[in-house]
């Protein structure tokens, strides 16, 4: 991270075994197996794990790192080359109250550098750095996404945009330097009276008893059944006449395997099958190929008369409801070959 | 916010809308029942791409068209996955979408993985959301106690696990691939394509990857049908669409809009530029600068805004006044790319880096003649040559803003101490190693 | 496999190339050179460095491509450099942002000459430089192992000792991650990672945990820059005077293809060959290092009754001894080329009924790793199995009383198993023909130095049945030592008063060629520097016939 000296976090490392970090974190045995069988490999652990260590120590020292690469099923350094690429794993310790302030596009506009100013002046440290007594830090940080309450202003993990408690927002409100003043004073006072802090749930408070990702380690999830959903039928039913040839087609669905074309001539009372189209997938792709088919059947009825027109889709075994109704009526065709009628 | 226009938004000013009680009252899971069991897979991407839905995490693909391409009957697991890793400077409409109305996420993630054949579904929220990742995580909570999540929803034969994973700082999480990458316990860093994520995503299965905002639109499209939907916006980009303005504007904040509407007119809706407009970034940072003329004629579409070569992107809508240096809004932005840049690709890694230097020393004042058409150079150097967007998107700021605001960079010259300097090193060595 | 070809145009011109391959590939098969960093035939594909860049025909227009990532398809429309500014531009961009954080290390760096980042520079560069020194370098290195330079500069990680054979170079690192890969998914072993991110990235262990591996030293080969560079050659030659000789590792049945790299009668190092048939590009850390032991301990004279004697007194010697023996056991070897057995069995048919051919080796078999090395360390086993020489030590100890002669070449017997060995003591006259002093020499009555396998020219047969070349390197210490077929030639003539009628290792090919149908009209151009696949025995009487 910027604004870390590198001896610092080489100095900062702690001498424990992993041994001593596997007790360590034994409060965290819950989380971490309803973590493992959220995923479909272990490895998808691997960034709430981090921070799992990060709630425990405050920071991720690379013992810990070691720790999560071991609940994660992944090399240890692998776990270190993902710790090291995102900034919020902390390389080092840092000051009980950490404030983070938005050097954004929006939030400079917002004067997000002379706020950083008044920070540094207030706590007489350098943005980076950590106050003598080890209360604060104060990072320059990019967008917080709180771009409407700019300079947006992050205290640990809770936003300041408001005038109230943190988290509790009000649309507009920024922060000015009297605020950052008094929630300074605030937090010394909040120091005072509580000297150790408070573990904050680093995961923000998971479910500890979902079944998890069906075949994963530890999970009791089932897999979807196959047919969970109605077979889909057909859709956007047309029938338009060229002549007496009437053209019946629909958009069907990847999975279709067959698609009967129901025809009825007293409006739609009684319908009678006329005929299949074939939904053949496309030959050489294993399963339903990507795109829904567009199937077209022809039939003929006299000129002048009226049909409906509907289709019946089959997947496999499964029969879909009819789809809509198309009507039409044959209509001759003209000597400059117009159209005929549609449905 | 107007009152006919509330696909989305109907719950933010609802106290407590976030919790199911209340939540329900105002008609939330009403669509988890007959309404969506009694569909079939097909129908319901038939009727998300009929009703003309866009990606709003900032490409703005149809979402429809994205759905038809998950190979939903392969047998193997399929992913759906909520890109809530909003970053892009300027966006702040997910956090607010979380914070006041998680439930309409999660029931529009309810009928999505039902239409993709999804088991097993992410929400990867940026590591800075902790308090939204709370609330996330207390809404699934109420929602398998009222048995709307896990097995068997409402006594269907549909199953659906919502997990939320928290990412951990960076940027670039929020292209699809990487996100897919930082989800497994990868860094984030984008991957090649093809394979598109569709057909190989997490753990090598379909994974589809949404924005929160998409996801949210799907209640009430379904409720009301597609054609609904379309009332709003233009034929390309139908339905309402939330935007985040800040900047010099009288109230910033989220806005659901419909989409197609004038420039000016929703700058007026959001309490009117503060002073006098100069220009305005209509989409998140990646979207090149618009100038005044420019504001004055677009409409709020991706068509109208693709037309002069920028875009909507997230919605992020910064307009800025006279009183502003556009090279000073310039340089946080550069150094943006420049910090997130993930390290993969050449051009990005030392480029976005590189450019950022040379654009450093130009306000510093310590420019030479020829290095604002340099820092020009490099970004035409790194637009379009890397795996992901996002080289492109600095590029697409720098070279818009210079282009622009061309006499603002110069001044910066013309007060330089060095501006005379020659180019020594390539005029003592020509063709000598760099 | 389909040998139809498909129609791509580059840069306007219609070319036929095979279907399916990458473009890069295929634009190799144009006679297009295409600059490349990331890129490596035997890893996947990381497209991260953005080097390979053209131009191509897409639905919307030309755009830029990488050739790595891209698959070639009928009718496919490239622009190269050869004629588009575009992609010229666009690696102009790529070459100097790959040397704006990049150390100005070449007058000091042990890669300088076969550096690809230069090789590109030349290429494909922008050879007007416009960095200016006040814009400054990010160095690229670890926090364990940053520094603050005598000018103030803070730098990265320089000369970090990453493990037993290799040094680490962080600051000259273009983290095209090819050796990430190589342990990610050849050597199976993930010990290398890119960790940070943007610019200040860097190639790295575990903190305080060394790179160990029997393959690490590919590492070095693959590394496009002078970031992972081997310590057993650093600052030992400069890499333009070195001459190449293309050979196969000796200690291997898989017979790895390698290049011997020489330069004033010495061998400085051995470097893998890519064959895909064979190792890849991949070679054993033990394979590349025989070359330390190749000078060493030479016996570059004869040896007769330990007293060091000239070759020909040597040769007088051995040949006096089989002469006068009743019963001859010579022993062939699979250590040696197939010329050199072929001679074996020649000279036990020149001596007639006293002499029997045994053959084998009591070194262990191990498995194989799956990714240069079979396990078995007798590298020319099947040469010997194909001209019929059994696989019989134990035979001969058990038979040993039976012998009053033993001829032993290139086969350290009393190195392999001294305790079963020792039951050949009792034969009086013991020859061993070897390039070094060895168990074996020290136990013989006679001992004549011969050629090593990096100086001759034969074939070895690997355990897939390729018959691969080795090349005689100018390295021999002694230029009057023969190579073994030769000196059996010798022996001949001397012992059986029958010469053998070769005048070269072509004609012991050719007559080993006569032993079996597999090795008929084998030559050396056939078996070329790729080597080639024997034809099964069945097929090849089928189709003599």
């Amino acid at each position: 991270m910027s604004g870390c000296n590198a001896q610092a976090i080489i100095d900062a490392q702690l001498d424990l075994t992993i041994e001593q970090v596997r007790e360590r974190m034994q409060p965290y045995t819950a989380r971490v197996a309803e973590l493992q069988r959220r995923y479909a490999m272990k490895r998808g652990v691997l960034l709430q794990a981090l921070w799992l260590i990060q709630e425990e120590f405050g920071w991720v020292p690379r013992i810990g790192i070691k720790w999560a690469a071991e609940v994660s099923d992944v090399s240890p350094v692998h776990a270190y080359g993902v710790a090291e690429f995102y900034t919020m794993y902390r390389k080092a310790p840092m000051g009980r109250f950490l404030i983070q302030v938005c050097e954004g596009m929006c939030c400079q506009l917002k004067g997000a550098n002379d706020l950083i100013a008044h920070l540094e002046q207030a706590l007489g440290i350098h943005a980076g750095d950590t106050t003598e007594d080890g209360l604060f830090t104060v990072l320059r940080v990019q967008c917080l996404a709180a771009c409407g309450n700019g300079p947006s202003v992050l205290i640990n993990d809770e936003f300041l945009y408001g005038p109230g408690e943190l988290n509790e927002h009000q649309e507009g409100w920024s922060p000015s330097a009297a605020d950052l003043d008094r929630w300074i004073e605030r937090l010394r006072k909040e120091a005072e009276a509580k000297p150790q802090p408070d573990k904050v749930d680093s995961l923000g408070d998971i479910m500890l008893d979902t079944k998890g990702h069906p075949g994963s380690d530890g999970a009791s999830g089932a897999p979807l059944p196959k047919d969970y959903a109605p077979p889909p039928p057909a859709l956007k039913v047309k029938a338009e006449s060229q002549g007496s040839a009437i053209t019946v087609s629909c958009l069907c669905a990847p999975e279709i395997t067959e698609a009967s074309v129901e025809r009825s001539t007293d409006g739609g009372t009684t319908w009678a099958a006329i005929g299949t189209i074939d939904v053949v997938k496309t030959p050489g792709v294993p399963g339903p190929p990507g795109g829904p088919k567009t199937p077209s059947y022809t039939d003929e009825i006299a000129v002048g008369s009226t049909a409906a027109y509907r289709i019946v889709a089959r997947e496999a075994e499964r029969e879909a409801r009819p789809s809509a109704v198309a009507e039409v009526t044959a209509a001759a065709v003209s000597d400059d070959g117009e159209e005929g009628g549609k449905a | 916010m107007t009152a006919a226009c509330t696909v989305l938004s109907d719950l933010f000013a609802v106290e407590n809308g976030h919790t199911l009680e209340v939540a329900r009252k105002h008609g939330a899971y009403e669509t988890v029942g007959p309404m969506l069991f009694d569909k079939s897979q097909f129908e319901l991407i038939e009727w998300v791409l009929d009703s003309g839905l866009r990606g709003r995490g900032g490409a703005g693909f149809p979402t429809g068209l994205k759905w038809r391409t998950v190979p939903r009957k392969m047998g193997k697991p399929v992913y759906l996955v909520i890109n809530a890793d909003e970053g892009e400077p300027g966006t702040f409409k997910d956090r607010f979408c979380m914070e006041k109305d998680p439930h309409k996420l999660i029931e529009g993630m309810i009928i999505a993985g039902f239409a993709l054949n999804v088991r097993t579904a992410y929400i990867y929220v940026r590591g800075e959301m902790l308090p939204q990742i709370r609330r996330l995580n207390e809404a699934l909570k109420e929602c398998y106690a009222a048995g709307l999540l896990g097995e068997n929803i409402q006594g269907s034969r549909y199953s659906l696990d919502i997990y939320v994973h928290r990412g951990a700082g960076a940027y670039i999480c929020g292209e699809e691939t990487a996100l897919i990458n930082s989800l497994e316990g990868y860094k984030g860093q984008p991957r090649l394509k093809p394979p598109f994520p569709t057909v190989s995503g997490a753990f090598a299965n379909p994974t589809c990857v949404n924005n929160v905002e998409t996801i949210m639109a799907l209640p009430w499209i379904l409720k009301n049908g597609p054609q609904a939907y379309r009332q709003w916006g233009t034929e390309r980009s139908p339905g309402t669409k939330l935007f985040s303005i800040s900047g010099d504007i009288g109230k910033p904040g989220v806005y659901e809009i419909p989409l197609g509407m004038p420039m000016l007119e929703f700058f007026d809706l959001a309490g009117g530029v503060d002073g006098e407009l100069l220009g305005c970034i209509p989409g998140g940072s990646s979207a090149p600068v618009l100038n005044k003329e420019e504001c004055e004629t677009c409409t709020m579409d991706y068509e109208a805004l693709g037309a002069l070569k920028s875009m909507l992107g997230s919605g992020a809508v910064m307009p800025f006044n006279t009183t502003r240096d556009p090279v000073r809004i310039l340089e946080p932005i550069a150094h943006f790319y420049a910090h997130e840049s993930c390290g993969q690709c050449t051009p990005c890694r030392e480029g976005t880096g590189y450019a950022d230097r040379v654009f450093q020393r130009i306000v510093a004042g310590e420019g030479r003649a020829g290095d604002v058409d340099m820092f020009f150079d490099l970004a035409a150097n790194f637009e379009w040559t890397t795996i992901c967007p996002l080289a492109t998107a600095d590029a697409w700021a720098i070279k818009s803003f210079v282009s622009k605001f061309r006499e603002h960079f110069d001044k910066y010259i013309d007060a330089s101490s060095r501006k005379a300097d020659e180019r020594e090193l390539a005029d003592l060595r020509p063709g000598g190693f760099m | 496999m389909s040998d139809e070809k498909i129609t791509i145009t580059v840069d306007g011109v219609e070319h036929q190339v095979t279907p399916g391959v990458q473009l890069i590939e295929a634009l190799k098969e144009c006679a297009v050179d295409t600059p490349h960093f990331c890129y490596h035939p035997d890893l996947s594909i990381a497209g991260n460095c953005r080097m390979c860049l053209v131009e191509a025909e897409g639905p919307r227009g030309p755009a830029l491509m990488i050739s790595c990532h891209m698959r070639v398809m009928p009718g496919l429309k490239v622009n190269t450099d050869a004629s588009s500014e575009r992609v010229r531009k666009a690696r102009q961009g790529v070459m100097e942002f790959l040397l704006v954080n990049h150390p100005l290390d070449c007058p000091i760096c042990d890669k300088a000459g076969e550096c690809t980042l230069q090789e590109n520079y030349m290429e494909a560069g922008r050879h007007e430089s416009r960095l200016e020194d006040a814009v400054g370098k990010v160095y690229k290195g670890a926090p364990d192992f940053r520094f603050t330079d005598t000018k103030g500069q803070d730098r990265g990680g320089k000369n970090v000792d990453l493990g037993d054979t290799i040094s680490l170079d962080q600051e000259r690192c273009i983290l095209c991650s090819r050796c990430v890969r190589f342990m990610r998914e050849v050597a199976g072993d993930e010990q290398l990672y890119i960790a940070g991110r943007g610019d200040t990235a860097y190639l790295t262990t575990f903190p305080g945990d060394k790179l160990k591996h029997d393959y690490d030293l590919c590492t070095t080969d693959i590394c496009p820059v002078g970031a992972l560079t081997g310590k057993h050659f650093r600052f030992q030659q400069r890499v333009w005077f070195l001459k190449k000789t293309e050979s196969i590792a000796p200690d291997d049945s898989l017979g790895a293809n390698i290049t011997v790299e020489h330069n004033k009668d010495r061998v400085w190092r051995l470097m893998p060959r890519r064959n895909v048939d064979v190792n890849k590009s991949w070679i054993h850390n033990d394979t590349r290092l025989l070359y330390q032991g190749l000078a060493e301990n030479r016996l570059t004279t004869a040896l007769v009754d330990g007293s060091v004697a000239t070759l020909s007194a040597g040769y007088q010697a051995a040949a006096a001894a089989v002469k006068k023996a009743n019963k001859v056991a010579l022993v062939a070897s699979g250590h040696l080329t197939l010329e050199d057995n072929q001679a074996l069995v020649a000279l036990a048919e020149a001596l007639g009924d006293k002499a029997e051919v045994f053959g084998g080796s009591w070194l262990p078999v191990a498995e194989g790793d799956g990714i240069a090395r079979s396990g078995d360390p007798v590298a020319n086993r099947r040469s010997c199995e194909l001209l019929g020489i059994a696989d019989n030590l134990d035979q001969l100890t058990a038979r040993s009383e039976e012998f009053d002669c033993l001829v032993v070449m290139g086969n350290d017997l009393w190195g392999a198993a001294a305790a079963k060995a020792a039951a050949l003591e009792s034969i009086a006259a013991r020859i061993v023909l070897s390039s070094w002093h060895d168990d074996s020499v020290a136990k013989a009555t006679v001992a004549i130095g011969v050629r090593c396998w990096a100086e001759v020219r034969g074939v070895f047969i690997n355990c897939q049945d390729r018959a691969q070349l080795l090349n005689a390197c100018p390295v021999c210490p002694a230029h009057e030592m023969d190579p073994p077929w030769q000196a059996l030639c010798r022996l001949s003539g001397l012992a059986a008063d029958r010469p053998l009628p070769y005048a070269g290792e072509l004609d012991a090919l050719k007559a080993a060629g006569q032993r079996h149908e597999s090795l008929r009209g084998l030559s050396y151009r056939a078996i070329g520097p790729s080597g080639v696949a024997l034809v099964p025995a069945a097929e090849a009487a089928e189709a003599s016939a």
